[in-house]
């Protein structure tokens, strides 16, 4: 991935992630906890080189790299590393007090997740438009970000089910599975993507 | 504690993990044909985003 493409994926999937994770913290907990932000361009730096280094590993490990280490990998991969790389980078530090919020305890896991889906919808929706699909590009692009399936009663929601798994793997030390998180994110693609042609279907036949 | 570490394992499991670490190419996954970085500037050439990274609704 050039830098051009890495400046892209921060400004259009990750940047608006982190914004709105921050934004919607409680005053109170900010400036009760010191919450503090990482610098952007100091984030992105040590974001995307964590990036290369699991994108390397993954290459090498599950894929044939190719004659010239020319072979690619798919954007549910990438994205993984982009989840992984979030994950072990927290964009947001703050004191570790017995007190802490919910919110605020699962901000930098949300991040994570929030952050790789983003990066996959932004990548969708470029794929859809290389393949021809231009009204499904469009269709998706307007949503702004994909949806989540809704979970049973009494459950957690889908985002926060997901920052609770995170959470938890890294509370016990578990490693991270890329290839378990590649196809999570898969399948979120496929959602999005299944439930975009049943909205287009119906307001063609409207139309 | 991490299950993979392998002074937990028994000598079966690890005599297996060797096994699998010699046939991994067997199961070794599929390329992808689409470039990242040509995905990206289709996003940029069909207008869904500006060159310097601004989202256009």
């Amino acid at each position: 991935m050039t830098k051009y493409s890495q400046n892209l994926l921060w400004s259009v999937g990750i940047k608006p992630v982190l914004d709105e994770i921050l934004n919607d913290l409680l005053p109170n907990d900010i400036e009760k906890f010191h919450v503090e932000r990482i610098p952007d361009e100091k984030y992105k730096a040590v974001l995307f080189q964590t990036y290369d280094e699991s994108r390397i590993y993954i290459k090498e490990h599950f894929f044939d790299v190719g004659a010239d280490d020319d072979n690619l990998i798919d954007c549910h991969k990438v994205c993984s590393c982009i989840v992984y790389s979030l994950l072990k980078n927290r964009f947001l530090v703050y004191d570790l007090r017995s007190d802490i919020s919910d919110e605020l305890l699962l901000s930098n896991y949300k991040a994570a997740f929030l952050g790789g889906t983003r990066c996959l919808f932004v990548l969708s929706v470029a794929r859809l438009q290389k393949y021809g699909k231009i009204e499904l590009a469009k269709c998706l692009w307007r949503k702004g970000a994909f949806v989540f399936p809704e979970t049973n009663k009494g459950h957690d929601s889908y985002v926060i089910g997901r920052a609770k798994s995170f959470g938890l793997n890294e509370t016990y030390d578990r490693d991270f599975d890329y290839l378990a998180c590649s196809d999570m994110l898969f399948w979120i693609e496929k959602y999005n993507l299944f439930k975009v042609k049943e909205e287009s279907g119906s307001l063609i036949r409207i139309g | 504690m991490n299950e993979n570490n392998s002074q937990t394992r028994s000598d079966d499991e690890n005599a297996y993990c060797e096994f699998l670490k010699d046939h991994a190419d067997q199961m070794l996954l599929e390329n992808s044909s689409d470039s990242i970085d040509e995905m990206l500037t289709t996003l940029v050439e069909a207008g869904f985003v500006s060159e310097t990274g601004e989202i256009i609704q």
